[in-house]
């Protein structure tokens, strides 16, 4: 009978050859760096939108100079009004479209002005499932490569940076969803991106998004 | 805060080490390749507290971010290996390396087949050398939670690789 130390090592000695392979992409200290530098200059233009907010807060009414909160405005005032539940955007359950691409590290999104409004207002509701790969006979590949993406403004384009070269994994497929953003805003957004300067190709696929077969493969 | 040479150098150097251990607590290469660049990136946000001991404050980070993923996952529908780890790795792996491809998925599949604790402490522990106290810490639990988790780890394995793991003949 061996022991446990031993048991440990024949297996990793089992798999030395097996890590020994296991080398890290390409471009990954270009990518981390690349990260590093866009959330360096996300987090200072946020600290400059917070300083915005707060002037703009107190110059409202909505705090008072000193931080504290102001008596609420009455809801039958005009301002209450621009609050209330009827005065919100209805949302509807989100659906998925794929969008067939030429994988590439970085995906153009062109937005008009109503639309670039709501994407600065819920820059977090925006997710990616990527998908693709040849599948198997009888695979199912679910979901696993959902991630938020990262929305850069420039000069009146977001730009969805992939954190991660997709070219080197043969990704061919791409699935936008966004919870809270309704179907026609998701639908100008899947129409909008264009790869390399084509047009996307929509596709609808099932819900949900995070359990579905590639709808490529 | 501006990363100098010696962030590259970290990179560089610890890589494919940190990449092995997050293969070994993913288990998929995909995943693994994602836990190391988020963590290297929140290491490159706080690099100043990070460089005295790089490695081990990123290996930290991905087992935390390992342990979210695993948390995570149990609210999700269950994922269906893709097979397509396998098929990278084979083809990397020198042919006269001595063990079969079959073997290889063997151990793999065994690994996966932990609970995800007895997993982690077992990569740490025995992969990764790292003591009992060091894993305790890292995974924030006991030092006797860890022993306990690395018995039945090895126990296990040992149920699942009967043929590989066995007695040398007298």
């Amino acid at each position: 009978m061996l022991t446990d130390t031993e048991v440990a090592d024949t297996a990793r000695d089992l798999l030395s050859d097996e890590l020994a392979g296991l080398t890290p992409p390409a471009g990954l200290l270009a990518d981390v760096r690349g990260r590093h530098a866009r959330a360096q200059r996300t987090r200072r233009a946020a600290s400059t939108a917070l300083a915005t907010v707060a002037v703009a807060a107190v110059t409202a009414g909505i705090v008072t100079a000193a931080g504290s909160l102001a008596p609420r405005t009455p809801p039958n005032t005009s301002a209450g009004a621009a609050h209330s539940p009827a005065a919100r955007t209805e949302t509807i359950v989100m659906d998925g479209y794929a969008i067939r691409v030429r994988t590439g590290l970085q995906v153009t999104v062109r937005v008009d002005g109503r639309l670039t409004a709501s994407f600065a207002a819920h820059p977090v509701r925006l997710a990616l499932l990527l998908q693709g790969g040849p599948l198997p006979a009888g695979a199912v590949r679910v979901g696993s490569w959902q991630r938020p993406a990262y929305l850069l403004n420039d000069a009146g384009q977001f730009r969805l940076y992939l954190p991660f070269p997709v070219a080197d994994r043969g990704y061919h497929s791409l699935v936008i969803s966004g919870a809270g953003l309704s179907k026609a805003e998701l639908l100008r957004i899947a129409a909008a991106i264009t790869i390399d300067g084509q047009p996307g190709f929509l596709k609808s696929v099932p819900r949900p998004v995070t359990a579905t077969h590639c709808p490529c493969g | 805060m501006n990363l100098g040479k010696d962030f590259d150098d970290f990179v560089r150097c610890s890589s494919p080490r940190l990449l092995r251990t997050s293969y070994l607590l993913a288990s998929d290469r995909g995943h693994a390749e994602d836990l190391l660049q988020e963590a290297l990136v929140r290491t490159a946000r706080h690099w100043r507290t990070a460089r005295s001991a790089p490695e081990a404050y990123t290996r930290r980070i991905i087992v935390n971010l390992a342990t979210d993923r695993w948390r995570a996952r149990q609210r999700r529908p269950p994922e269906v290996p893709f097979g397509e780890d396998a098929e990278v790795l084979d083809s990397r792996v020198s042919p006269d390396a001595g063990i079969g491809p079959d073997e290889r998925q063997l151990i793999i599949g065994a690994l996966r087949q932990l609970p995800y604790q007895q997993r982690a402490v077992a990569v740490l522990r025995y992969w990764d050398g790292a003591s009992v106290a060091e894993t305790a810490a890292l995974l924030g639990i006991s030092e006797g939670t860890v022993k306990s988790y690395a018995a039945r780890a090895i126990a296990r394995l040992r149920e699942l690789l009967p043929d590989r793991i066995e007695a040398p003949p007298c």
